[in-house]
């Protein structure tokens, strides 16, 4: 790599990050929904002309990114690279090619430079709405909405408007949905501007050689980086309840050896007949973000980091759901692999992993209704429960982990909803105890009004939650985090299918605090005081949990 | 007050500034002192005892002190400001502390957030409920404040932050609150939402409440105490203190909202360069300030500065959005890049040279400084390309060691990169330049504006140590080094006006919205702008009168400029057309059949522009030639090569001078490559017209 070895090639890096950074900036900018520009739950990244992934941007969601990063090699099949033409755009939003579940659409274009492909440039929104009945009662990926196979968007520079059209006339907010789709497309040819601009300031001919060298630079650090954990044969095996009634089991054989790390996912529960079942991509993207927060949290996530890792699960396994599996709510499954990894490594790398935590899965919450005067409103409020905790460092309370998306304020809400807001606050009690304590919990109570503004009909509550059935576990001795419930009106209740509140009732939704680690008996006596006089330890918890005596402070 | 002087005066986190302007004859005196954190006024006055020595009594007949201070920024973030307590509604006291739930870094498992200012101890709910459209759901209960009144006292609380619910519409309850508060508690400072930022968002109002009500003792005590001593030293005239958002108010305004102060200094160069862009018709331009630690830009093109509302101080991690604790106030856009002359240089996980986030800070330093700083920086780089002289910076007041720069560069990234100490040096300052130039390419790409068609105007310390190199990757074709450019945040204050920002939430559907109350509320805004500007003896010149508009159901709003005629006039249909025309503008689309939602009323209400004290610039007479030549590293020869070294004040207007060159003042150094020619303007600006690039130029 002669030319590019003359260039310093830590400049060139920097200005390729960049160009991501610039994407991102570019989407956030002309997106309308809310979705993208304030919890941004959108990708980008740039792949090179193998359609290996080259860079991304430094914010981007680890289910996304894994999604992109497969699909770019399936859509080889369906559009041969070398057919591709200058100002083609591809899009699609099969579960089994993306991101797992329909929402997630990505778009890609070829970049081309001096006539050749040198590049390209894709972005994966999660689109507020993509058709089809909203919850995981689902059976099959056919009722929850449009799905668009693998298809040109764009020939040569020229819409599909069919498309479009087609899009417009099966979601509920088409004119959303179709103009983010366009800022989408926007982004990619901005991307592909500054590419090529790139090239032609550097006098190069194209970014294969400086892939090259960052894949084999990022390969070797992350090879190092595997080095350090002990070789053995990890195993572990976990009960989740994605549901109510629903048992899962997820098993993880996790292999170190001189090849790198591979996982097994081989003894898990089949696929099942509701909308939690996650596909190979989504199941491989949280194996990788596992294995990067615990090994490598500071190197990029290129084609390089991943060469180490090899990953399996059974076919019509629930990480490994074949069509037509129902995946919507994919989340309440494939989130707990990362904590599976965690859970497998925790002996070996004490220092770096955390407990299990009460943020886990992400809470999807959706409010409807209507006004007394008629009028539709429907809200989606967010809250965490607590991260587990860290040897050397307590949890943090309410944040969002391992997806990461921000909270709405509660004028907000009460603004867009006839709904009050009771309670934000932290649950004393909650965090799991421990040397180091988990986070805590929140509680997050809702009354529906009976006065004036009550609304017209009943308000649906749809939640997808978990760890309702025991609260996140602690490690290396420390306490288990409380476990998080839902209640209506004082009397506990279940989620997963749509609950029904009237004028008057009270819902409350309690998340459960991040697990302890090591022994309680020998947290800091002082951290245990000021968390007594702050309301968030009961002085009974204190004395039989962590034996503090007040005096000996 | 008919003063002959006005004196600029900035408290940086190293050195205070200043800068003195004799308005009838334009002559600028400067001086630079250390800052005195205990108590900065000392140094205050020690640099006008040393202003005093070359102009003397200049302060009685001084008609303004303009002054900016990093007091409030420092308090959040060395904890040093008061014992605070917070009350809220009930049920909501943890909203301090349970903030956006994000994570600031995806991948990091160990990270860490700041402790919130005031501990739950402190925070107490109080029974009372507003609706989100103002009215009352359960009254304010009196007996319900007892326990906090209780432990305020006991605890020594000092200052305390009321935020309720909704008391963005309707402040009675804060108001109530308050008056109880003040009763009980002589002495203790209370701040309320309602007046800090009454604007919808409970964590970023109770955020910015809190600070405010942090910050507040001491900017009362700090404020007062300046004043009183500047009067004893004869001074009469006015002090003004410089405001994030870019203009400058009373004293008594600053101690009532101390966070509208956060940080004063990097808004006092962007307003020099609005000046100077207006004063001699730059075009677009990009405000470019690189000090020890930090460099910001900020970009213009209209007399409008863009202002962002929402800023995070006191960050976990220096340049980690989300890490920090937010407050939103009207600050100018202004983007912190985390490359300063002090940033370490290092080798990364990937075998790749990086520079920063770490720094070195003013202790130990640059290695060159000579103070124990063991690790390679951008300064230490400068100084072994040649850019800066061993025995001229700082006007030869601080001889820097290049022996120790050079072992610290070859210990910390020539030998483990393999490279030698020259090849190390230039790859440091131009990876630092390229960090710039990313940075300065996504803020533009955010804002829709392209870098390569402004003029880039550079300040501070290392700034035009670096504006060459950064404007080359820019692709821009002109850069301009203001007069005094090592202090040029305190020049800025002298051409700021007086000015006051204020907003009120208000929402509403656009078609069903009375249009005469939004009216109605214009006026009162501006009654309370016109009184706070008559507070800092200006008066009411402009207003700038916006709505921040979203379409309904969007979490995102956009502020849109109005006419100064009444919304009445203008007509839902009129505001309709606006609207679409702004969003269509902006996003290159605008939704058909959505209805727009009005979210907050705006109002900016400035005094006039103060005339120019930097018109006047006469020439001082030394010969027209260059007093010296260095050896400096040249990237297109990729050598050492010798450059002329000139001293600013040789280059006089008419005279042209072609790079490769190093201008040389007390503050800074220019330097300039291949490729461009150097002229004096006649306002006593540099201007570096740089040749048309050729492809592969770096």
């Amino acid at each position: 790599m002669t030319r590019a070895r003359s260039l310093e090639i830590e400049v060139a890096w920097a200005r390729i990050i960049s160009i991501a950074n610039e994407a991102d900036a570019n989407v956030a900018r002309t997106a309308f929904s809310s979705i993208i520009r304030d919890s941004h739950d959108y990708s980008c990244a740039i792949y090179d002309a193998n359609g290996d992934l080259l860079a991304q941007p430094t914010t981007v969601a680890p289910g996304h990114l894994g999604g992109m990063t497969a699909a770019m090699q399936t859509l080889k099949g369906y559009f041969p690279f070398d057919e591709l033409v200058e100002g083609d755009v591809i899009v699609t939003n099969d579960p089994w090619i993306v991101s797992g579940h329909l929402p997630d659409v990505m778009v890609t274009t070829p970049v081309f430079h001096r006539g050749r492909l040198v590049a390209f440039a894709a972005a994966l929104i999660h689109h507020q709405d993509i058709g089809g009945h909203l919850g995981t009662d689902t059976m099959e990926v056919y009722e929850e909405g449009l799905q668009i196979p693998p298809c040109k968007l764009f020939r040569a520079g020229v819409a599909n408007e069919d498309i479009f059209r087609i899009v417009a006339q099966n979601v509920r907010l088409p004119n959303l949905v179709v103009s983010d789709l366009r800022s989408q497309v926007a982004s990619l040819h901005q991307t592909a501007g500054r590419i090529r601009a790139f090239l032609e300031e550097t006098g190069l001919d194209d970014l294969q050689e400086i892939a090259a060298e960052i894949y084999d630079r990022t390969e070797r650090a992350i090879r190092q980086m595997i080095a350090e954990v002990p070789q053995g044969i990890y195993r572990v095996s976990r009960v989740i309840m994605p549901g109510d009634d629903l048992e899962v089991t997820l098993d993880l054989t996790l292999t170190v050896d001189a090849a790198g790390m591979s996982a097994d996912f081989s003894g898990t529960s089949p696929q099942v007949a509701r909308g939690v079942n996650c596909v190979m991509n989504y199941t491989t993207a949280y194996f990788i973000f596992g294995v990067m927060s615990l090994v490598a949290p500071f190197l990029p996530s290129n084609a390089g980091a991943v060469r180490p890792l090899r990953i399996r699960a059974p076919e019509g396994s629930i990480l490994n759901a074949q069509r037509p599996a129902p995946v919507v709510g994919r989340i309440a499954v494939g989130q707990n692999i990362p904590e599976l990894i965690y859970a497998a490594l925790g002996e070996v790398l004490p220092d770096r992993v955390i407990a299990e935590s009460g943020s886990l899965p992400l809470w999807w919450l959706t409010l409807s209704g209507r006004r007394r005067d008629g009028e539709p409103f429907v809200v989606g409020p967010m809250f965490s429960g607590g991260l587990g905790a860290r040897r050397r460092i307590d949890g943090v309370s309410a944040l969002t982990f391992p997806t990461n998306i921000m909270n709405n304020p509660v004028e907000m809400l009460e603004t867009e909803s006839p709904l009050i807001v009771e309670r934000r606050e932290l649950r004393p009690d909650s965090a799991g105890a421990g040397t180091c304590r988990g986070g805590f919990g929140q509680e997050f109570a809702l009354r529906v009004p009976d006065d004036d503004q009550a609304p017209a009909g009943p308000v649906v509550s749809f939640l997808v939650a978990g760890r309702t059935q025991s609260g996140p576990r602690g490690i290396h001795g420390g306490a288990d985090g409380a476990r998080a419930s839902i209640s209506v009106n004082g009397t506990e209740v279940g989620w997963g299918r749509p609950c029904h509140l009237r004028p008057g009732d009270t819902i409350r939704y309690r998340t459960a605090g991040g697990g302890g680690y090591g022994n309680p008996r020998l947290r800091d006596s002082g951290r245990i005081a000021a968390e007594i006089r702050d309301g968030l330890l009961s002085p009974e918890a204190a004395r039989d949990i962590y034996g503090f005596k007040p005096d000996a402070t | 007050m008919n003063g002959r002087y006005k004196l600029g005066c900035d408290i940086g986190g190293t050195f205070t500034d200043f800068v003195l302007v004799d308005q009838d004859t334009g002559a600028m005196t400067l001086a630079k002192c250390l800052t005195t954190p205990d108590d900065p006024s000392r140094g205050v006055l020690a640099g006008i005892d040393q202003l005093n020595l070359r102009v003397p009594g200049f302060l009685a007949g001084t008609e303004q002190v303009l002054h900016g201070t990093t007091l409030v920024i420092n308090a959040v973030m060395q904890r040093s400001g008061a014992k605070t307590g917070l009350v809220t509604t009930e049920g909501f006291r943890d909203v301090l502390e349970i903030g956006t739930e994000k994570r600031y870094d995806a991948y990091d498992l160990q990270q860490e957030y700041p402790l919130p200012l005031v501990p739950r101890h402190l925070r107490f709910g109080v029974r009372e409920r507003l609706r989100s459209d103002g009215k009352v759901l359960l009254p304010f209960e009196p007996a319900s404040l007892e326990p906090a009144l209780d432990a305020f006292a006991a605890e020594g609380v000092a200052s305390v932050a009321v935020c309720l619910l909704h008391a963005y519409r309707t402040a009675d309850h804060e108001r109530q609150v308050r008056d109880i508060l003040r009763r009980r508690l002589p002495g203790v400072s209370v701040s309320i939402s309602s007046e800090v930022l009454p604007e919808i968002n409970e964590y970023a109002r109770t955020s910015t409440t809190v600070v405010n009500a942090y910050a507040k003792p001491l900017m009362r005590d700090y404020l007062g105490r300046l004043d009183e001593v500047l009067k004893t030293r004869g001074f009469s005239g006015r002090l003004l203190v410089m405001l994030s958002s870019g203009g400058v108010t009373s004293i008594s305004t600053a101690i009532d909202y101390p966070v509208r102060v956060i940080e004063s200094g990097p808004v006092g160069g962007v307003i020099l360069g609005q000046h100077l862009r207006r004063e001699l018709d730059l075009g677009p331009v990009l405000a470019f300030d690189m000090g020890g630690t930090t460099a910001k830009v900020c970009h213009m093109d209209s007399d409008e500065i863009r202002r962002a509302s929402i800023y995070e101080v006191a960050r976990v991690h220096r340049f980690k959005e989300g890490s920090g604790i937010p407050i939103k106030v009207p600050c100018i856009d202004i983007l912190e890049i985390g490359t300063g002359g002090g940033s370490i240089a290092h080798v990364g996980p990937l075998g790749l040279l990086e520079i920063g986030p770490e720094s070195a800070g003013a202790a130990p330093g640059p290695a060159c400084y000579g103070q124990g700083g063991m690790r390679p920086t951008v300064t230490d780089a400068d100084l072994v390309l040649g850019y800066l002289g061993a025995n001229s910076f700082l006007g030869g007041k601080m001889a820097l060691d290049t022996a120790a720069a050079r072992t610290a560069i070859r210990d910390g990234v020539g030998a483990p990169l393999g490279r030698g100490d020259l090849a190390a040096a230039w790859s440091i300052h131009d990876l630092a330049n390229e960090s710039m130039a990313s940075a300065a390419r996504v803020y533009a790409a955010e804002r829709g504006v392209l870098a390569s068609e402004m003029r880039l105007i550079a300040s501070g310390g290392a700034g035009p140590v670096h504006a060459f190199g950064l404007a080359r990757k820019l692709g821009m074709a002109e850069i301009v080094i203001p007069r005094a450019v090592g202090v040029a945040s305190a020049a800025g204050f002298m051409v700021a006006p007086v000015a006051f920002d204020l907003v009120q939430t208000y929402k509403v559907r656009l078609g069903t919205a009375d249009l005469t109350a939004i009216d109605a509320i214009f006026e009162r805004l501006a009654l309370q702008a016109d009184a706070t500007l008559a507070e800092a003896g200006s008066v009411t010149r402009r207003r700038e009168r916006s709505l921040d508009v979203r379409y309904a159901g969007q979490g995102y709003d956009l502020n849109i400029r109005l006419p100064d005629t009444p919304l009445e006039s203008l007509g839902h249909n009129g505001l309709q057309r606006r609207f679409a025309e702004t969003y269509t503008a902006i996003y290159g689309q605008a939704l058909s059949g959505h209805d727009f939602e009005i979210v907050n009323i705006r109002l900016i209400a400035s005094g006039p522009e103060p005339t120019s004290p930097f018109a006047a610039f006469a020439p001082p007479e030394v010969p027209r030639a260059p007093k010296g030549e260095r050896q400096a590293y040249c990237p297109v020869a990729g050598a050492m090569v010798a450059h002329a070294v000139w001293d600013r004040a040789a280059l006089a207007p008419g005279l042209e001078v072609r790079g490769p060159a190093l201008i040389e003042e007390t503050e800074s150094t220019t330097v300039v490559g291949t490729g461009a020619s150097i002229a004096c303007d006649p306002t006593g600006c540099l201007r570096i017209r740089l040749d048309r690039q050729d492809k592969g130029a770096r």
